[in-house]
């Protein structure tokens, strides 16, 4: 029964933030009526400080302890304010996260823009119990952006859920906080195996030629020299019979087209085998070599380079089956 | 604008016309490229073999009328191949400097990383000073003087990456990448490269080349614009992921560049579409993540992303 | 949210440390000095521990230590409570805590622990000085506790946004301290402080005691009349009356103490006069002891006090804390129905000694008792007498007769004891009167200093009861005219009562009226005063609508000032004319530009969703570039022209 009735508030809490603090694409600025405050531990502390000035005062009849008291209460109201105008009238808005594997912490770039010419300080993001991030301070007429970890579990887009920023600047009296959910998605790969068997060798051409992916550079052909050549690339032959200096011309494996296909795996599960294409996709990216990638109906012709790299693993990401 | 300005920029876009014509659906490369030499910066080009980087180099130096050198680099290339030596005349009874291939007035370096780390600094060094001091004698290098230097993106075996400090001496980095399908199309169908620039024709002097750099200082640069050039320089420099930001050279030279764009679109002021144009190429080799020790070029346009236009 | 078991750093600790030094200071001078030093130099130790240091000690030692100065305290006060041991309880916790504070959580519990010891450092004293040191302490605390909490702060903005955050709480702290309901007595009752004071003595006195007090020039009590002030010569204060006289001293009837102490209040002699009443207003400083100084002769004396016998004003309680009050005096008295037992009393002396004075009042026995009076103070006037602050030492046992007879130098005790014996040697009924005789118009008020001690005698008449005599005034007459510093030789006057060096006084005396005004004002703020107050305000009682209505109407206005303010500081900063022109333009558009979007990527978006629109959003975006980047600020209003005549997306 207290489960159920646990469970029940929690779903209305969770109803009440969502009607609250609907997400929103772009700027999210926080406004009054979404910023809360209460005492934190500390100022319940100072508080009961007071509380004692009073009763002491009253009893010993202390007119000036009175005055201290109530000091004590101007100065908390004072801070009270500066704590809710600490955050009141930020702007936040998501930038874009850089895509990770799955199982690592996703990184949301949040923005925190300050618009006034006052600096705001101590500003503290989390997600639900995750580990906080701060920005200590926000200058006047500033941005500063904060990394949001999100630990990353499968692949696909994963948007940035709602967050709390809080803040207890400037004496810790007082908490002061909101909700926000801005829009923003990551897109998580898939977790590369660990481990994963050898790049296949070669792979199928349009011809359905093989080549061999050799170790060293191979013969393609002869330009003319320039200064810088190395000597011993020059090809006597050759040069003795043209007029010219020529020199030899050596090609690298990386042009050669290796192609990493999913329906060429069959052994394994689906995940495991887009796990093995996203190991091999960073492979032969590393090596520096042009492949492509067939994944059912979907082809991306071989190609090499970062925008290829991210555009085979946001296909392996993405895919539904 | 001044007549004289105006007279400078339409030979400008003739030249530019004439590259379009022999580089096929890479206008906006070829335009940074230009704002690069008018920005009196170096140019660094990072793609495979056989994109083009040599013809454009050569393209270039043909339409801008200036006197072109090509070095391939390689590991045995010493500093003294590249600057030139001091020779003994028996003649003349002394010492008679034999200047190297880097006295010209674009010089192309191809694959720069693939040479030691000691004949990179000797070009760096060149570009940075504008001049070859052998044995105690400085030797002024002609003016204009630019480099195009290419090098393989992926660092292989054998080669040398080029520490962060010598990346900062170039002024843009570009990638000119395959031609689209249309270009391609073209390209495999129309006249040989070889012929088309032997066709070119110089659009200006490098007299002219030299008053067109001069005169892109006399572009407004407003407050709003240097707020937004500042704010996105620190924002390389707070963020976390890059292990160090951009130089106050990289910043002075994102100046100069944002002014020789806004004066290729024809404008007396910079705008922020200009910043936008070209942070990319001049803050992209120089992000390095802090966890690879690479640089990604997605991370400039991130930024600019997330980098609120004042 | 800050996390509050991050450790500290040194810095915090230095901070603490000399926050804590700060606070503790007004404590550490009001303990006895060996306890001081202790704990003064405990604190320098702790200050000066590396967080390296200060993690290695065990938190066992913290409570030995604990004890150990526990035990100290014991020592110095007996006791562990109450006023003076529950502050040094309090001090010395607070010195303990610095050594075990290693977290954030344990430097927010101590920065609680100053704020109080701050608070209670008004149980020394209310003077201004301690209420200024008390709100520096106060700055010094906040400022600590921001650096606790930001240390990215730099120490100037902290220092200055500390200050700013003190002076927003006065006005709140104002308004609480006039309408925050005053209680009439103690919530529950207090040991009293044991503190020793100067000043006059109810207990006895001796030839010398009020001498002694000449030297002192701190003030007694301020006095501000109603109605115009009396001839400085006709003000007498009364203070204690003494009875009974063993050759050597002078002594009260009844002791203060019970049992005696409530026969003092029986068979009251009857007060008649005439003239009329002279209303004032005593702010007495507190001199621990249950009388209370009244013009000679009170006939309206105020609540709670009484009218003893021998006509002395008591008050129920020694006066420990600065008080004020309110009384009416005739000048011109006489007394009736005055007890047998009293008037027997004030004949009586010694079996023998003194055998001179004795022989010289027996001349004077076929007079009638008033001729005997003015015998007796003929008798001072011409034989000689000097009037001096610094008489020969008496030490013979007939102190009267060597006075009288040989050294015939004398201060007011001398004379007023002199003249009582001689008068009861001479059968007319005689005491001694002691209080303060005149006090220096200060402004609207009146200073009388302990300096103005004196002494003075009275007789009994069988026509007009107790009359005042004062045998000092037929000696040094400029004393009572014209003041002690006529009277005297100067060098042995104090500073404040002397005639020269005039302008420093002056502006002493000009600090005092300030002075005066706190003790009223501040101080002596109590439950009469706020009454008086509110009823200004037209507030009758604490529970009527006119209170609540200005308590609540008055903080309302202060928090909504202060909110709105602080809204007002923290406004955004203003935008320049084209950035405004270009919101107007998202507002009509309905489309939000993004902040990283450029106007003209803007412009292409805009234009994608209404194609009707996108040469005239061309034109617009043309001339907001010039406007903003070309600075030709001639075209501005042809920017806003355009996005005026633009048509508003219907609403649907």
């Amino acid at each position: 029964m207290w489960a159920n009735l646990k469970a029940a508030l929690l779903a209305y809490w969770q109803r009440f933030l969502s009607r609250q603090h609907p997400a929103q694409a772009g700027r999210l600025i926080i406004r009054h009526q979404r910023l809360y405050i209460l005492p934190s531990v500390y100022g319940v502390g100072y508080g009961l400080v007071a509380l004692t000035m009073l009763v002491g005062a009253l009893n010993y009849q202390l007119s000036l302890g009175f005055f201290f008291c109530f000091l004590l209460l101007g100065i908390a109201h004072a801070i009270l304010l500066r704590s809710y105008a600490n955050l009141l009238g930020m702007a936040i808005s998501a930038g874009e996260a850089q895509a990770v594997f799955a199982g690592e912490d996703a990184l949301f770039p949040i923005l925190l823009h300050n618009d006034k010419t006052q600096p705001r300080l101590g500003i503290t993001l989390q997600l639900g119990q995750g580990e906080p991030v701060q920005c200590e301070l926000l200058a006047g007429q500033s941005h500063q952006q904060l990394l949001l970890p999100l630990a990353t579990h499968q692949r696909g887009w994963l948007s940035l859920p709602r967050f709390t920023i809080a803040s207890s600047a400037p004496l810790g009296l007082f908490r002061c906080w909101t909700y926000a959910e801005v829009a923003s998605q990551v897109l998580v790969y898939p977790q590369p195996e660990e481990n994963p068997p050898p790049l296949p060798v070669g792979g199928q051409q349009g011809d359905g030629q093989q080549l061999v992916a050799a170790g060293q550079d191979d013969f393609a052909g002869l330009r003319s020299f320039q200064r810088g050549d190395a000597l011993h690339d020059i090809a006597w032959k050759q040069s003795a019979r043209s007029n010219e200096l020529l020199i030899r011309q050596y090609q690298s494996p990386q042009s050669e087209q290796l192609w990493l296909s999913l329906s060429a795996l069959t052994q394994l599960p689906l995940e495991g085998r887009l796990s093995r294409l996203c190991a091999w996709a960073m492979q032969a990216h590393a090596a520096g070599r042009s492949y492509g990638l067939e994944l059912g109906s979907q082809q991306i012709p071989p190609g090499h380079g970062h925008a290829h790299l991210h555009q085979c693993l946001r296909a392996l990401a993405e895919y539904a089956g | 604008m001044s007549p004289q300005s105006r007279e400078l920029l339409q030979r400008l876009h003739a030249a530019e016309q004439q590259l379009n014509g022999i580089i096929l659906g890479k206008a906006p490369t070829l335009r940074l490229a230009l704002v690069c030499l008018l920005a009196q910066g170096h140019l660094l080009i990072e793609d495979v073999p056989g994109v083009g980087k040599t013809t454009l180099a050569h393209a270039l130096a043909t339409v801008l009328g200036l006197k072109f050198a090509r070095v391939q680099f390689t590991s045995d290339l010493l500093p003294a191949d590249l600057l030139g030596v001091s020779v003994y005349e028996r003649q003349t009874e002394q010492f008679r400097f034999h200047p190297g291939p880097i006295f010209t007035q674009l010089l192309l370096a191809d694959e720069i990383n693939r040479a030691t780390p000691k004949t990179q600094s000797a070009l760096l060094e060149a570009m940075a000073e504008q001049q070859v001091t052998i044995d105690g004698q400085s030797n002024p290098l002609p003016k204009p003087f630019f480099v195009i230097a290419t090098q393989n993106p992926q660092n292989q075996i054998g080669t040398f990456a080029l520490p962060e400090s010598q990346l900062d001496r170039f002024l843009l980095r570009l990638e000119l990448g395959y031609p689209d399908a249309r270009a391609e199309r073209a390209l495999l169908t129309g006249q040989s490269r070889r012929d088309l620039l032997a066709g070119l024709q110089p659009a200006l002097t490098p007299a002219q080349l030299l008053a067109a750099q001069r005169t892109i200082e006399d572009i407004k640069l407003a407050e709003p614009v240097l707020d937004y050039i500042q704010a996105l320089i620190a924002a390389t420099r707070e963020d976390q992921r890059f292990s160090c930001g951009l130089s106050p050279r990289a910043a002075l030279g994102l100046v100069q560049a944002c002014k020789a764009a806004a004066w290729l679109a024809n404008r007396s002021m910079v705008i922020p579409e200009d910043v936008q144009q070209v942070f990319p190429a001049l803050a992209g080799h120089r992000l390095l993540l802090r966890q690879s020790g690479r640089a990604d070029p997605h991370c400039a346009l991130q930024l600019l992303r997330v980098v609120a236009i004042p | 949210m800050v996390k509050a078991h991050t450790l500290l750093a040194l810095q915090h600790q230095q901070w603490l440390s000399i926050t804590l030094a700060i606070c503790s200071l007004p404590h550490l001078v009001q303990q006895p000095p060996w306890l001081a030093a202790c704990l003064a130099l405990v604190l320098l130790v702790f200050s000066s521990l590396s967080p390296d240091w200060r993690s290695r000690i065990p938190r066992w030692s913290t409570w030995l230590l604990a004890g150990v100065v526990a035990t100290l305290v014991w020592q110095a006060h007996n006791t562990l409570v109450g006023r003076e041991g529950g502050v040094a309880v309090l001090l010395a916790l607070a010195i303990v805590k610095l050594l075990e504070t290693r977290t954030r959580r344990d430097a927010r519990a101590l920065l609680l622990l100053m704020f109080l010891l701050t608070g209670v450092a008004f149980l020394h004293g209310q003077e201004p000085w301690q209420a200024a040191y008390a709100l520096l302490a106060s700055v010094a605390i906040i400022a600590c506790a921001q650096h606790i909490e930001n240390q990215i702060l730099p120490l100037g903005n902290n220092l200055k946004a500390s200050g700013r955050i003190l002076l927003e709480g006065i006005p709140i702290a104002i308004l609480l301290f006039v309408l925050f309901p005053r209680l009439p007595s103690p919530l529950w009752a207090v040991p009293d402080s044991q503190q020793a004071r100067t000043g006059l003595s109810g207990e006895a006195m001796t030839p010398g005691n009020i001498a002694n007090l000449i030297q002192d020039d701190s003030i007694a009590f301020r006095v501000s009349f109603q109605g115009p002030a009396p001839d400085s010569a006709a003000l007498y204060w009364r203070g204690p009356v003494f009875d009974d006289f063993d050759g050597e001293q002078w002594k009260p009837a009844y002791a203060e103490t019970a049992p005696q102490a409530a026969i003092r209040f029986t068979q009251v002699p009857q007060i008649s006069g005439e003239g009329p009443g002279i209303q004032y207003t005593i702010t007495l400083e507190p001199n621990q002891q249950p009388w209370l100084l009244a013009l000679d002769m009170p006939v309206q004396i105020p609540a709670g006090t009484a009218l003893s016998n021998r006509l002395q004003l008591i008050n129920p309680s020694p006066i420990t804390e600065r008080k004020r009050y309110t009384a009416t005096s005739l000048l011109r008295w006489q007394t009736r129905h005055d007890t047998d037992e009293q008037i027997m009393r004030s004949l009586t002396l010694p079996v023998a000694g003194n055998p001179q004075a004795r022989a010289l009042a027996s001349r004077w026995a076929s007079l009638p008792p008033a001729a005997r009076v003015q015998a007796g103070l003929q008798w001072l006037q011409t034989q000689g007498y000097r009037y001096t602050l610094s008489p020969p030492l008496l030490q013979s046992r007939d102190r009267v007769d060597e006075f009288l007879f040989q050294s015939k130098l004398g201060f007011c005790e001398h004379y007023a004891s002199a003249f009582a014996f001689l008068m009861r040697a001479a059968q007319v009924p005689a005491r001694v009167v002691t209080g303060y005789q005149g006090g220096k118009a200060n402004g609207d008020y009146w200073i009388v200093r302990q300096a103005e001690a004196h002494a003075w005698v009275e007789v009994w008449l069988a026509e007009q009861g107790w009359q005042r005599v004062d045998p000092t005034f037929v000696v040094a007459p400029s004393r009572i005219n014209e003041g002690l510093a006529n009277a005297v030789n100067t060098a042995e006057l104090p500073f404040m009562l002397r005639n020269d060096n005039a302008w420093l006084r002056l502006a002493r005396l000009r600090l005092d009226v300030l002075v005066n005004h706190w003790n009223q004002w501040v101080v002596g703020f109590d439950q009469q005063k706020q009454q008086d107050l509110l009823k200004k305000l037209g507030i009758e009682d604490f529970l009527s609508l006119s209170f609540l209505a200005w308590l609540f109407g008055g903080l309302l206005l202060t928090l909504g000032g202060f909110a709105g303010w602080l809204l007002y500081k923290h406004r955004p900063a203003r935008l320049d004319a084209p950035s405004r022109a270009l919101r107007q333009l998202e507002r009509k558009l309905q489309l939000p530009r993004e902040p990283s979007e450029t106007v003209s990527d803007y412009l292409a978006r805009a234009s994608s969703q209404r194609p009707s629109l996108a040469r005239r959003l061309q034109q617009i975006g043309a001339l907001y570039l010039a406007c903003r980047y070309a600075e030709q600020a001639e075209k501005l209003g042809a920017l806003r022209r355009a996005i005026a005549a633009l048509p508003a997306r219907s609403r649907r």
